[in-house]
């Protein structure tokens, strides 16, 4: 594995670690770190569509962190590939949800970007998880 | 029709005859939350007690903190000044969790339904 190919995978596991650190309750900054913070990014969360800059997605994260409790964890990244095409690269994940956020396989990708000399997200797309949908309402009422 | 905002972020308030009815679209920035509770209380205050409020959030994006309490303070005075119902109609799976959760905090489920 190339240098380059080593420090993408080195941040999508910080964007996967920040995903089970949120869910066991320990707030969204480990999240705010793994994305470049520009108006020229894009997340689409399993239960939402499209969100366009950083400021909306951050207030998706706040709100999905505020779901997070330490009895709520145990999402997995089951597996990813890599492509890195000079300082932009893809990954190709399959991630596994908590139990108690609806424990659904769900296919991902995400986009990176070497920025100022770190790699960080620009893009993540997940693909819809009404299990998780559920959980989340269910959640609501616990 | 009153219409605030622009193409990215916005609402409109429109008296109808069944309800005051408020489209809201975008993601609303820190910056522009402050327009919506006066707006929507200026369109009440021109209704009769016992009207009905009706939120379009098909196209709203999920709220931060600030769009949130905004929601929180406008449905608690709305109920409070007379309106008997609040339909939040059509909202994203992520914004329909932000306003249930706001119905559970107000204990206010018979009155504000989501649809």
């Amino acid at each position: 594995m190339e240098q380059a190919e080593r420090e993408v995978e080195a941040a999508l596991r910080r964007f996967y670690d920040a995903i089970e650190t949120m869910v066991v309750g320990g707030g969204p900054a480990a999240m705010a770190a793994a994305w470049h913070h520009t108006d020229r990014v894009t997340s689409r969360h399993p239960i939402d569509e499209w969100s366009v800059g950083w400021d909306a997605i951050w207030a998706t994260w706040q709100f999905t962190a505020s779901f997070g409790r330490a009895e709520r964890g145990g999402s997995k990244l089951l597996s990813h590939k890599i492509y890195v095409y000079g300082d932009v690269a893809y990954a190709t994940v399959a991630f596994q949800a908590s139990p108690a956020w609806g424990g659904e396989k769900i296919v991902c990708t995400n986009v990176l970007a070497k920025l100022e000399g770190a790699w960080k997200i620009v893009h993540h797309h997940a693909d819809p998880s009404p299990a998780m949908a559920a959980a989340m309402e269910r959640m609501l009422a616990e | 029709m009153a219409t605030h905002g622009d193409a990215d972020q916005g609402f409109t308030v429109d008296s109808r005859p069944e309800a005051l009815w408020v489209t809201t679209w975008g993601f609303w920035s820190v910056d522009f939350v402050p327009a919506f509770l006066p707006a929507v209380i200026e369109g009440l205050e021109n209704r009769p007690r016992g009207c009905a409020l009706v939120f379009d959030l098909k196209r709203l994006r999920p709220l931060r903190d600030e769009g949130q309490a905004a929601f929180r303070t406008l449905m608690t005075k709305a109920l409070a000044d007379g309106v008997v119902s609040i339909e939040l109609k059509g909202p994203s799976a992520l914004t329909k969790l932000q306003m249930l959760r706001l119905i559970r905090e107000l204990g206010e489920q018979q009155r504000i339904r989501v649809t």
